[in-house]
Order: C-alpha cells, then sequence, then structure tokens
C-alpha cells in the first residue's frame, strides 16, 4: 500500500487524482463542489468504485452510514480527515 | 535509519507507477497495439488498485487501433451486482486478445432476461454468464436450513432447479450461444459450523446435490457450460471474498478485492471456450520429468518418487498422465544417449509416466526445435498446437527464437511448482470434456502402430488396403454439432475455406433446404477416429450449380486418400440431383497452403475469379472412389 499523505493538501491532491482515473475526468474540472451531479460518470455504481477505492487506498472501512453523506468532494475531504486523523 | 530506507524505497516506486501510467497514457492515444498491450502489461504490473484498473479500462476504451483485435459481447445474469467486475474484466479480456463490451442485467431480472425476449436479445452477447448466491435464490437453505423442514428445503431446492432448467429451455429456443452456469457456495458458514458434516441435517451436503444437479442441465442442452465459482471462491479464501454489509446494503455481494481474480478466471474461462487449444505438450526429461541427469547420476541415480525431491517430480508426472488423459498428447523431447534414458525408465518402473504415454520419443543430440518440427509432421499437426517445457532457459530461448509459434514454459525452480506453471499456460485448458478429448491421446498411440505398420508394408495402397477404411457420410445427429462447432473452429491445414462457422450457423445450416452439411466419420480395424470431417455444399434453387462451400478435415486421417473418397461422393450426389456444375472454394491462409491445390489436381477447372474452380459434370468422367475406403450413407 501507498504511503499515506499527511496534510490535508496532500490528500486534497490524492482525491483529485482519484477521481480523475476513476470518472475519466481532467483534475482541472475537479475542486471541492465536485459532485454526482457535476460528473456523469459519478453515478451509483461510480459511488460504489469510488468508495471501494478510498477504502482499499487508505485501508479505512467506510460504514454505510457515512457512504451515504459523501456527496461532494469537500465532504469526502472533511471525512477524510477526521478518519485519518490529522 | 530503517524507516527512512524504507521511504526511499517506497518513493522509487510511486515513481515507477507515475512512469508506467504516463507511458500508458502516451500509448492510448495512436501506439501500435502491441505497444499498447506491453504498456497496459507493465502498468498493471506495478498497481492493481481499484483506481488503476479503471484507468487501464479507461484507457483501452479510449485506445483507437483496437481494430485487430476481435470483439465479444459477454452478458453476465447474477442475482447481485456485479457492475464492479467491468474495468478488470475490460483489462483481462484486452489482454487476451479480445476487446470486451459488456452488460450485468439488474440483480432481480436474470430469470426474466432468459425467459423473455427482451434486453438481453438486444444486448445480441456471444456468451451469457449465470452467477446466482444461494443467501438471494435459496434464502430457506442459506439462512434456515435447521429451522426449515427437510420437504421444504428439496421444494426449494427443486423450485430452484425447475427454474434454472425452464430459463435456459426458453433462452435456448431464441439463442443457441454459449451459456455459462456457477456452482453454489454458502457466503459463510453458521451454527452448523463445527457439527455439520456429522449431522443428519448438513447444509454442505444439501449445497453439494444442488452443484451436481447443474451437470444434469448440462447434458440436457448443447453448449452449456459450468464454471466453477464455488471452487475459485475457495481458492481465493470466501472470508475476503464475499461482504456482507454490501451485500445488505447495495447488493454488490462481492467485494471489491474479489474482482482482479474474479476477472481473471473468467477470462482463461472464455479463452479455453473461444481460443486456440493447443494439443500436445513437448517436455524435457532430466530434471524436468525426474530429478538428476540419467547420463551422468545413472539410471538407478534419478528420482522421481520416495522423497523430496523426487516426489516433486513423481506428483508432476501424474499431473501430465491427467493432462494426457483430458486429450493432450506429451511428446518426450530429451537430450541424452537414447539407452541412457530408456534405461532410466527401465530402472523406475513405478514412476506414473510410462514410455508408452508419450505419443512421440526423440531421445537424441540435435537440436529440440527441429525435434519438435519432425514430430509436428509424424503427427500431422502445426507447430504452433505445440507446448513445450524444458528447465534449461537456453533451450527455451532457441525454441523461441527459431519457432516463436510453440508455446513454452520453463520449468524453473522446483517441480513441485511445475504444474501451476502447466495450468497458467493459454491453450492446454478446456472448458468442457468431450468424447473425442477423452480418447485423443490413446488414438494417437494407435496412429503409432499404424505408421510402423505402414513402414512394413511395401507399397501405400497395400498398406491401406489393409487399414480396412471405413468412411460414414450423412448429415449430423444432434450430438454431434459440438464436435462440428469444434471442428470449424479448430481445424486450419485441410481446410479449403476457413469460414469460422459458429454453433448458431450450424444450427440454421441444418433447417435450411439449400444448405447441406455432411459430416465424415472413419473407422479402421484399429480403432475409431470419430468425427473427422466436414463439407458444406449449397445449391441455389435450380439444379444448375452446387457450390462446395466448406470442406475440411482432421489432420489426423491425412494420407489415406479420405478427401478423394468424400469428393466423390459429394460428385456423385450432385450428378444423381441433376447438378450439371460443381464448383469449388479455396481461400488461401497462412496454414492451408497444403491444400491450395486440391481442386485443380481432380479434375477442376480455374476460374477467371481467382479461388473459384469449377469441373463440368456434363463433360467430365465421373471420380471414383478408392477402393480400399468403404462407405457407408444414412438411409
Amino acid at each position: 500500500m501507498m504511503a499515506k499523505p499527511n496534510t490535508r493538501e496532500a490528500l486534497y491532491a490524492d482525491l483529485i487524482d482519484m477521481l480523475s482515473d476513476l470518472f475519466d475526468t481532467a483534475p482541472d474540472e475537479i475542486d471541492l463542489d465536485t459532485s454526482p451531479d457535476t460528473i456523469d460518470a459519478w453515478d451509483s455504481i461510480g459511488h460504489i468504485r469510488l468508495i471501494a477505492s478510498i477504502e482499499e487506498k487508505y485501508d479505512l472501512t467506510i460504514p454505510p452510514e457515512e457512504q451515504v453523506d459523501m456527496l461532494n468532494v469537500d465532504l469526502i475531504l472533511g471525512l477524510l480527515v477526521e478518519k485519518l486523523s490529522y | 535509519m530503517m524507516a527512512k530506507s524504507k521511504n526511499f524505497d517506497g518513493l522509487i516506486h510511486l515513481s515507477k507507477i507515475k512512469a508506467a501510467k504516463h507511458l500508458l497514457r502516451e500509448a492510448a492515444n495512436g501506439s501500435s497495439f502491441t505497444g499498447f498491450l506491453s504498456a497496459l502489461r507493465t502498468y498493471q504490473s506495478t498497481d492493481s488498485s481499484v483506481q488503476a484498473i479503471q484507468f487501464c479500462a479507461n484507457r483501452i476504451k479510449q485506445f483507437v487501433n483496437a481494430n485487430e483485435i476481435q470483439s465479444l459481447r459477454i452478458a453476465i445474469l447474477s442475482s447481485f451486482t456485479l457492475e464492479l467486475v467491468e474495468p478488470a474484466l475490460r483489462v483481462s479480456e484486452f489482454c487476451a486478445g479480445r476487446d470486451l463490451s459488456f452488460r450485468n442485467f439488474p440483480y432481480d431480472q436474470w430469470a426474466m432476461a432468459l425467459n423473455s425476449t427482451g434486453e438481453l436479445d438486444k444486448f445480441q452477447p456471444d456468451v451469457v454468464f449465470l452467477i446466482l448466491h444461494l443467501e438471494d435464490v435459496a434464502p430457506l437453505l442459506a439462512r434456515e436450513h435447521l429451522v426449515a423442514s427437510q420437504n421444504e428445503l428439496d421444494e426449494e431446492a427443486t423450485r430452484l432447479m425447475g427454474l434454472v432448467q425452464s430459463c435456459i429451455k426458453s433462452f435456448r429456443i431464441r439463442q443457441s450461444v454459449p451459456v455459462v452456469l456457477s456452482t453454489f457456495i454458502a457466503q459463510e458458514r453458521g451454527v452448523e459450523r463445527f457439527f455439520d458434516r456429522a449431522a443428519h441435517v448438513s447444509k454442505v451436503r444439501r449445497i453439494c446435490s444442488i452443484n451436481d444437479q447443474l451437470s444434469k442441465i448440462v447434458s440436457e442442452f448443447s453448449n452449456v457450460y459450468v464454471f466453477d465459482y464455488a471452487e475459485m471462491v475457495s481458492d481465493f479464501g470466501r472470508s475476503s471474498w464475499f461482504d456482507r454489509v454490501a451485500h445488505h446494503h447495495t447488493h454488490a455481494s462481492v467485494s471489491s478485492r474479489a474482482m482482479n481474480t474474479l476477472a481473471d478466471e473468467m477470462t482463461s474461462f472464455l479463452s479455453a471456450m473461444f481460443g486456440q487449444r493447443r494439443k500436445v505438450l513437448a517436455v524435457d526429461l532430466d530434471n524436468t520429468l525426474w530429478h538428476g541427469i540419467v547420463g551422468e547420476d545413472g539410471p538407478n541415480g534419478v528420482d522421481a518418487g520416495g522423497m523430496w525431491p523426487g516426489n516433486a517430480h513423481r506428483d508432476f508426472q501424474s499431473f501430465l498422465k491427467n493432462l494426457r488423459a483430458s486429450g493432450i498428447l506429451l511428446v518426450l523431447l530429451s537430450k541424452n544417449n537414447e539407452a541412457d534414458a530408456l534405461d532410466g525408465f527401465e530402472m523406475n518402473r513405478r514412476m506414473p509416466l510410462s514410455l508408452s504415454d508419450f505419443s512421440v520419443v526423440k531421445i537424441d543430440w540435435n537440436d529440440k526445435a527441429s525435434n519438435l518440427m519432425d514430430v509436428a509432421k509424424d503427427l500431422n499437426l502445426a507447430p504452433d498446437s505445440f507446448v513445450f517445457m524444458d528447465d534449461n532457459p537456453l533451450e527455451i530461448a532457441l525454441m523461441q527464437e527459431q519457432r516463436p509459434e510453440v508455446a513454452t514454459v520453463l520449468a524453473e525452480g522446483t517441480a513441485s511448482n511445475f504444474q501451476s506453471f502447466i495450468l497458467g499456460t493459454d491453450g492446454l485448458l478446456s472448458p468442457g470434456l468431450t468424447e473425442e478429448d477423452l480418447g485423443r491421446a490413446d488414438d494417437y498411440a494407435v496412429e503409432e502402430v499404424r505408421n510402423r505398420q505402414q513402414s512394413t508394408s511395401n507399397d501405400i495402397e497395400s498398406f491401406l488396403a489393409g487399414l480396412e477404411l471405413c468412411l460414414e457420410y450423412r448429415s449430423p445427429m444432434r450430438g454431434e454439432l459440438e464436435r462440428v462447432t469444434q471442428l470449424f473452429a479448430r481445424t486450419n491445414q485441410f481446410n479449403l475455406t476457413t469460414i469460422r462457422y459458429t454453433y448458431a450457423d450450424v444450427l440454421s445450416f441444418i433447417e435450411d433446404p439449400n444448405t447441406a452439411l455432411r459430416i465424415v466419420r472413419l473407422e479402421d480395424r484399429f480403432g475409431d477416429y470419430g468425427l473427422v470431417g466436414i463439407v458444406v455444399i449449397r445449391s441455389f434453387g435450380d439444379d444448375f450449380c452446387q457450390e462446395i462451400d466448406s470442406f475440411l478435415m482432421s489432420c489426423r486421417v491425412l494420407g489415406r486418400q479420405v478427401e478423394d473418397s468424400i469428393l466423390t461422393i459429394v460428385e456423385n450426389d450432385a450428378r444423381r440431383a441433376g447438378v450439371r456444375q460443381l464448383v469449388g472454394r479455396y481461400c488461401e491462409t497462412k496454414k492451408n497452403h497444403l491444400v491450395a491445390n486440391f481442386y485443380l489436381d481432380r479434375g477442376f477447372q480455374s476460374d477467371d475469379e481467382a479461388g473459384i474452380f469449377k469441373r463440368d459434370l456434363i463433360k467430365a468422367i465421373p471420380m471414383t472412389t478408392p477402393e480400399w475406403i468403404k462407405v457407408k450413407r444414412d438411409g
């Protein structure tokens, strides 16, 4: 497994990279407001893929209650910062 | 210090991944197929995460030079959501040379999709996988088998198998593409974990009995296969395979960790089904089949039994004996003094393999590539149907250089691992066992007897007469259609037009009044060759002309003038039907030069159009069947 990013900025960069790869979208089109409403490929299956990818990358388990709250990049980032306790 | 250097290694690894990713991104824009494939494999070997596989899948979709690879449309009908497998399957299929079109139908629609015309038919799949979980389709057995009565459990199982069977039946009326059924396994062990096998009411035994019934369904329909999902899950580890929370939350019951394994296994299965099958394993002797070098250690010094390391070689020999029984011929290629090697077999008679298990034995000091070519000629097989295994990297490299079409396997390290190398080689495994597969190795052993007979006969005609050949020419029976499709798919050398008709095509020929599909079976006094040839004849509504659309024969029966016999039958039938002109076609491929002049040599005239040969039946003197071949007709 890869090294965990140790700042919020590094984590954000990681997330942009991940969303870009998963949803085949250019990195500069992704910001904190990016959500299923702004990316077509981020549908319900896309969301499952994203969760699976995050869980795998940071060696986490995200329970269903939290999965449904991850509605945009900002919220995901907030949740991850909390989970990885920076 | 330690932590620092570990970090440093991690950074190097990260930059490797980045570089590989960059190369793949570049290759997707206009690189050749092989260039792209190699970039894909490199990146995948550095990173196989969910993110990386999705990135690969997106690059494959974007790749522009994919026109040289075949497309494959896979429909997965599952009782749970399996869409997550798509990217991994796209990658594994692409690496196997196939461009994937994929549909996973909603988990509650698998039965409906099979039962009635709709989305599944519209998708026009080339293959359908049916993957069911007991938790979804047999809830009593999966969750409350101790509470439910035996009657209720029996009824549930009967209902399930009845449903699967009727679904396939109704799908078969509409479509003839392969259907692959998966076996069942419980997602976890419950309170029964310590007593299940000992108890009167065993859950595992019930699941086994359901799985047993799958083979009944397979035998009832054609082109239906079983994919052993349960064994694959066991190999991977059941508790990591299933995701119980996701099962309840999103119906995505299989964990994302398992997707690469599932995709790889499905792709290997599909390669076994659609890919070209290798027919021969040519294997080295010293330090491959036994431990030691017989020329140095002596016949008593080599070891394939007892304790380590001989026992690993012994088990590998047993594995090869099984492989042989599944239809792969074994050939021995050894650099030794022949007498030494034969002594080795003589002094170790309790080894699983004996000399008679090999279709051909070549023990000399010639280079192995030329020996392999000689063997190919003896067996009437093309070199690309061979796999070559040797413990010497130099021999492997030489073979790769001189005969790149031969697949090679390096027997590296301990013999305990040899069988997994063979299992990982494309083309040696079969998705189903036909009767021809079961008897093939023995047939070729008989072939050796025939060849020896040939060398003792003075002339070829008296040899052929002595064989007492009997040829059967007729329409295929139901049970022969799979073998017919197999021949269309695999015959390369004696194949005049090499049109790869599918199972569906074969079925349509049987319905079509203007198309006659005839099969040829052959036997002689040594044994039955089975179904060895196919002819497809087209007529065009009038009596004037008939065209031989396809004419192919297994190379095992060459050199007996069976082909002349068949052509004579075709011509006689045409004359009887009042046909005035018989047209033969030849389409050149890389492999069928053997028959380039087939029609010219038999009194057909070449036409202005290349590859077309005509025979005027009014003017031409009728052909005659070689007299040593007895012909049996239907009706």
